[in-house]
């Protein structure tokens, strides 16, 4: 990627207000590189909430609609309208919400959104639980992992939602996920977004260095192993149906992925196994969704 | 920048009536929050260290992947002026070092410098324009790669270089030990002619018996003799007809010799000397058989060499020593041997051989080569240049200068007897003279200084795995009788893709992961391609550095005054 240009198309301003290594602004400079100046960003509660600075400051230089928690899909839709109104149909529309926003408590007007297929872009870049008040698990969070409100003695019990599957069970023109690891792929996406008209959802793995407890240095590679552990794979999926697998894993144990994270450290070797079957049947389900092989589970 | 004010408002009519932002975030100078310092810092790349002619390995493959090829040579020519000569025959400790074979296999090195060369003079013949001369002499005794290296140098700077050679021909080893089909003649000759057209003054089948009397033409010397004795077995029947030195063997072919028919040939020996004398018996129709007196692994020859001289149909007799050569009526007919078994290591590392009573087996043989080593003999003792320990003290180093503008080099200083170390030890002795005869003495390979990248600090991610170029061989039938070439070149384009394996180890070749991973959009890329890092902003995350696929930069704790 040329630098230059990385500059030029700079659209995320320095001395904003994440943490170190935050995966959250990675996203958003990628996203918005891709979407280019003519964006307006709708931002419901969330990190980027902070992130973007204090009233009279913003760390976008695009125009930013600062939302109430549920209310991303619904103010995305109004603003979108808006422009429409004005003949503006050519500004992109981003919905930029945390996972609290889009897999909890703004999952209704996002489905209501999506539902009437508003020409937006959703883009829930996702840290897996409230990082932002202090590391509460959300819907989003995956099995077993720590956070505050699920301690050790009582991780998180459930699996992580499976928001990519609401989203698709909407019937919507495009869905997609995407890494903060794999930065050409993540801008490609954004790109063809712009393209389609019609409700597009774009779901990023965001690591989070305070909350998933790992060294600030490491948010690519975990963001990277994530996917080549099969964890988050990379695919996107047209009109409800059509699904394409992007990148293909590597195949690392999951072990890899847990190990360098600090809400992990807990696991025994037996839940450690569970994860690992839990992923291997998840992916065989992608494969058999992508129609690459024959789907046959042989799990736990 | 007016975005880097605070705004202050002073009363709430200043206000706008909804929050609307005025500015960006960079009045917040988040590089305070910064406890660990990322900063730009190139190492040094395993090849680069371990060549031991000091060639910029690394730098001149990403010239080469960029099919810069006369750029390329033109970089190794300012080290080295043997690039096709090492192309062919160095064991090159750089593939041997380099990093990719611990990821999958170390880059073709060797194969990438004799295409680049090759190509290169092909197109080329560029050569340097010469320098202003310094009006001052310098006497070189020995024509090997130490002592044309040395010559190169001094007259790439202006000096006057005269090269005294015993032999008919220059080159030394390179010539008379190194057989054709490891290094044909005629890329040797090429070479040594480039250096020759420096303007050097050549005096062959003239041996230097005394430098005293060449005072008054030279204002220094280089001595470089090599080491051209042979030692003995020490068995009986060694002396006489029938059995030869492995030396004289190799130069009797290479110097075009007509040479018996071979017979039964017994080599005795494990080191590079023998396998090279076994595969030229082998190619004037002899039937050659190595002893070797320890086990393969204790072999001091190289083992591909070693491999390739089986195939060929060298057999190898390991823990077999001779311990008679027997005469019939003056001719060799039998080699007397008994078995080893190892003991204990000795003081070089390598296990002893220990005889096995009543092991004793006999060998027919027409002719006995012996390869059992070389030392320097009396030559250079006589004019008074061996390392004298005050030399050493006084830092003088290996290559030290000796009395009165003596300097040595080559074989007799190197603690490793190869060719890219003589080429090394010429170069070192050419900046040492340069600098002794008033001249900067600044060496062009002095990058050597530096932490080598181990394998541990690249980030792999970045690095998918792709196989070694294959590199082309003779086919064993048409190496039957005939001193062809074995090795065979590579195409521009595997080279170009083998070129394209290289990890760049501490290098920054600009690819941009720091400036795309950054959170805080630091990091500032100039016209020349060289990064900055905005440190009124940085956090010190660290993502920059861990995300380098080749260690080019460094993280330190923030020290704040």
């Amino acid at each position: 990627m040329n630098h230059e240009q990385i500059h030029e198309e700079e659209l995320v301003c320095s001395g904003h207000y994440a943490c170190q290594g935050c995966g959250g602004v990675i996203a958003m400079r990628h996203a918005l590189r891709a979407l280019g100046p003519n964006t307006i960003v709708v931002i419901p509660a969330c990190c980027w909430s902070v992130i973007a600075g204090p009233f009279p400051y913003s760390a976008l230089k695009v125009p930013v609609f600062h939302a109430a928690f549920e209310t991303g899909g619904a103010t995305a839709s109004g603003v979108r309208a808006g422009l429409d109104m004005q003949g503006k149909t050519e500004v992109n529309v981003l919905a930029w919400a945390g996972d609290g926003g889009t897999f909890d408590i703004g999952l209704q007007s996002l489905s209501g959104a999506v539902e009437r297929n508003e020409n937006i872009i959703y883009a829930c870049y996702d840290n897996e639980a409230y990082m932002n008040t202090g590391i509460q698990r959300s819907s989003a969070t995956p099995l077993r992992a720590w956070t505050t409100t699920t301690p050790e003695l009582f991780s998180k019990e459930t699996p992580k939602k499976d928001i990519v599957q609401i989203l698709v069970g909407h019937k919507i023109p495009y869905v997609a996920t995407a890494s903060i690891g794999f930065p050409d792929d993540l801008q490609a996406k954004f790109r063809k977004a712009k393209t389609i008209e019609g409700t597009k959802f774009i779901h990023i793995l965001a690591p989070c260095p305070p909350g998933w407890k790992y060294s600030s240095e490491l948010t690519i590679r975990v963001a990277r192993l994530a996917a080549h552990c099969k964890v988050f794979p990379i695919y996107e999926v047209f009109d409800g149906e059509h699904y394409v697998i992007n990148l293909e894993p590597e195949g690392k144990p999951v072990a890899e992925y847990l190990a360098m994270q600090g809400r992990f450290s807990h696991l025994t070797e037996r839940q450690i196994q569970e994860i690992q079957a839990r992923v291997d049947y998840d992916w065989e389900h992608l494969l058999h969704k992508a129609m690459l092989e024959k789907f046959e589970f042989r799990g736990a | 920048m007016s975005e880097l004010k605070k705004i202050i408002f002073k009363s709430e009519a200043e206000m706008p009536s909804s929050p609307v932002s005025r500015a960006g975030t960079l009045a917040n100078l988040t590089g305070s929050w910064r406890y660990l310092r990322p900063r730009y810092e190139e190492k040094l790349s395993p090849c680069i260290a371990a060549c031991p002619a000091g060639e910029r390995v690394e730098a001149w493959l990403r010239l080469l992947e960029d099919e810069r090829y006369a750029e390329a040579w033109h970089l190794i020519k300012s080290v080295n002026p043997f690039p096709r000569v090492c192309g062919r025959v160095c064991f090159h400790p750089c593939e041997t070092e380099c990093n990719r074979g611990q990821y999958d296999r170390p880059i073709a090195i060797h194969a990438l410098e004799r295409f680049v060369a090759d190509r290169a003079r092909a197109d080329d013949k560029g050569r340097p324009p010469s320098a202003r001369k310094t009006g001052k002499s310098v006497g070189i005794v020995g024509s090997g790669p130490a002592g044309l290296t040395c010559a190169y140098h001094l007259a790439r700077r202006g000096h006057s270089v005269t090269v005294y050679e015993a032999e008919a021909e220059l080159g030394g080893m390179l010539r008379y030990g190194i057989p054709a089909y490891r290094l044909p003649k005629a890329v040797l000759d090429e070479e040594i002619e480039d250096i020759i057209m420096l303007g050097i003054d050549v005096h062959t089948n003239t041996r230097v018996e005394d430098i005293e009397s060449l005072r008054r033409r030279h204002a220094a010397f280089f001595v470089a003799t090599g080491f051209g004795e042979s030692n003995r077995l020490q068995i009986p029947g060694e002396e006489g007809e029938g059995v030869l030195t492995a030396l004289e063997f190799l130069r009797n072919t290479n110097s075009g010799c007509s040479v018996e028919p071979m017979g039964r040939v017994v080599v005795i020996g494990g080191g590079n000397a023998a396998i090279d004398a076994a595969r030229t018996a082998l190619r004037l129709g002899g039937h050659p058989t190595v002893l070797y007196r320890r086990s393969r692994a204790e072999m001091p020859a190289y083992a591909p060499e070693v491999e390739e001289a089986e195939r060929e149909g060298v057999s190898v007799h390991f823990l077999t020593q001779p311990v008679e050569i027997v005469r019939e009526s003056g001719r060799v007919v039998l080699v007397e041997c008994v078995l080893n078994r190892l003991g204990e290591p000795d003081a070089t590392g390598r296990k002893q051989p220990i005889a096995i009573p009543g092991s004793s087996s006999l060998i027919e043989a027409d002719t006995v080569i012996i390869a059992a080593g070389e030392r320097p003999g009396e030559y250079p003792l006589q004019i008074g240049s061996i390392p004298d320990s005050k030399a050493e003290e006084s830092g003088q180093s290996k290559h030290g200068k000796f009395r009165n503008g003596i300097f040595v080099g080559g074989d007799l200083t190197e603690p490793r007897r190869t060719v890219a170390h003589a080429i090394g030890s010429g170069r070192r002795a050419a900046m040492q003279i340069d600098k002794f005869l008033g001249g900067s003495g600044e060496d062009p390979a002095s990058y050597l200084d530096g932490d080598v990248v181990r394998f541990e600090s690249l980030n792999l991610d970045y690095f998918p795995h792709k196989p070694r170029v294959r590199l082309p061989m003779l086919p064993l039938r048409e190496r039957e009788k005939n001193f062809g070439e074995i090795g065979l070149g590579i195409s521009p384009q595997s080279a170009a893709e083998e070129a394209d394996r290289c990890f760049h180890c501490g290098v920054c070749v600009a690819c941009d992961n720091c400036s795309v991973f950054c959170p805080d959009i630091v990091v500032r890329k100039s016209s020349d391609g060289t990064y900055s890092i905005d440190y009124d902003y940085c956090k010190g995350c660290g993502i920059c550095v861990h995300e380098c696929p080749r260690n080019a930069m460094s993280i330190d704790e923030e020290i704040r005054t």
